[in-house]
């Protein structure tokens, strides 16, 4: 059985073994509950925070990393939450990559990343930090990502997600140090204007300079 | 000769070499996401000065579901017709009715049009109107009825802005 279980949910095994008795209890038997749903109808497609996952995306270890990620952030060192929640990340920036976003409104994609930071807190803002970060990232997704962490309302994750749009001033793509920007602006916080400043002194980009100085004119003048 | 605005974003058309993938002279196919036709038109808005690039900026803005920063290009007329883009003034969809009379609608937009008006929109002004003025403006016009609170789209959008008393 824990063969079947190994074929059908990769590493999710030796994961298991890592954590407590109580916890490796309940991801086992999620676990199966997951592994017998899916053997009884290999089509289903369960629906995740509203969005269509196939099966073939969405295993069984990834819906238990899902629901226990955010647990498991307070008591564990985050690393293979974090790297489950890359995964799931990513499968929602996959997803995206032919949506056409439009300032001000909402999309799939933003629905899917604001439920998974909420589900899942400062564990989920750290993943989407190294999916962003990453080189090959899609510019047109990772803006919109970065403009939904500005508008967030949601204060236990307020302070990483500001780190995370100070980093991305950083970051060696325009459309991303843009948006990065909106994000700080939306936040509305003094606490980044030193961020702000090391960016506008370092832009070559005319317009986007400009941009972060209107953003840098906005947090001096006081919220 | 006419103006008209249109609501972009302007990550999307930023060049060569802020975006290094892309040639000299090469735009980013990303940027086409700002110019979506519906059957070959596309909505555009008539724009005199800077007070209707205002208005209507703050029109666009109560359409939609959260405040937030408005980008907008406003590119000129003069080689539209000899494009064979037809230029037609059609009533607009925003919750302020002087904005709808700005409204045109772009035809005839084939494939190889849309790509020569791309040009002609990346060679216009591209500008920003920051979130802090969009909410202070958008409560401006909520104030003066000057939007039509039955014509915001969004529920969100319409209990945010602190309407003024009606006449």
């Amino acid at each position: 059985m824990i063969a079947d279980i190994a074929g059908n949910t990769g590493v999710a095994g030796a994961f298991v073994v890592l954590y407590s008795t109580e916890l490796a209890s309940k991801l086992f038997s999620d676990l199966l509950e997951g592994v017998v749903r899916r053997r009884r109808d290999p089509l289903i497609r369960p629906t995740l925070f509203g969005l269509p996952f196939t099966v073939n995306s969405m295993t069984a270890f990834d819906r238990i990393v899902s629901e226990n990620a955010a647990g498991w952030g307070k008591s564990f060192e985050p690393a293979p939450a974090i790297v489950a929640l890359e995964d799931m990340l990513q499968k929602l920036f996959f997803d995206a990559r032919d949506e056409i976003f439009e300032d001000g409104m909402g999309s799939f994609f933003s629905a899917g990343l604001i439920r998974i930071v909420r589900d899942h807190g400062v564990a989920a803002v750290r993943a989407l930090e190294r999916i962003i970060s990453a080189v090959d990232v899609n510019a047109e997704v990772a803006e919109e990502a970065l403009r939904q962490m500005g508008h967030m309302d949601d204060k236990r994750t307020y302070r990483r997600r500001l780190f995370l749009l100070e980093r991305a001033l950083e970051s060696p793509n325009a459309r991303i140090r843009d948006a990065a920007s909106i994000g700080i602006e939306a936040m509305d916080d003094p606490a980044a204007i030193e961020s702000l400043q090391r960016a506008i002194d370092s832009e070559r980009h005319e317009q986007l300079r400009q941009n972060f100085k209107d953003v840098l004119t906005q947090l001096q003048d006081g919220g | 000769m006419k103006e008209f605005l249109r609501t972009t974003r302007q990550g999307r058309w930023y060049i060569y070499p802020v975006v290094d993938w892309l040639g000299e002279d090469e735009l980013q196919g990303d940027a086409l996401s700002d110019i979506v036709t519906k059957h070959g038109r596309l909505s555009v808005f008539n724009v005199a000065n800077n007070a209707d690039r205002q208005r209507v900026a703050v029109a666009l803005a109560a359409n939609r579901g959260d405040i937030t920063t408005l980008d907008y290009a406003v590119f000129d007329d003069s080689c539209l017709r000899d494009l064979g883009i037809t230029v037609q003034q059609t009533r607009g969809d925003t919750p302020d009715e002087t904005v709808n009379e700005l409204h045109y609608e772009l035809g005839n937009l084939t494939v190889d049009r849309l790509a020569l008006l791309t040009r002609i929109v990346y060679a216009g002004e591209h500008k920003r109107i920051h979130r802090r003025q969009i909410n202070e403006l958008l409560s401006e016009a909520a104030r003066s009825r000057r939007l039509d609170e039955k014509k915001i789209k969004h529920e969100k959008m319409r209990q945010r802005l602190p309407w003024g008393t009606r006449e």
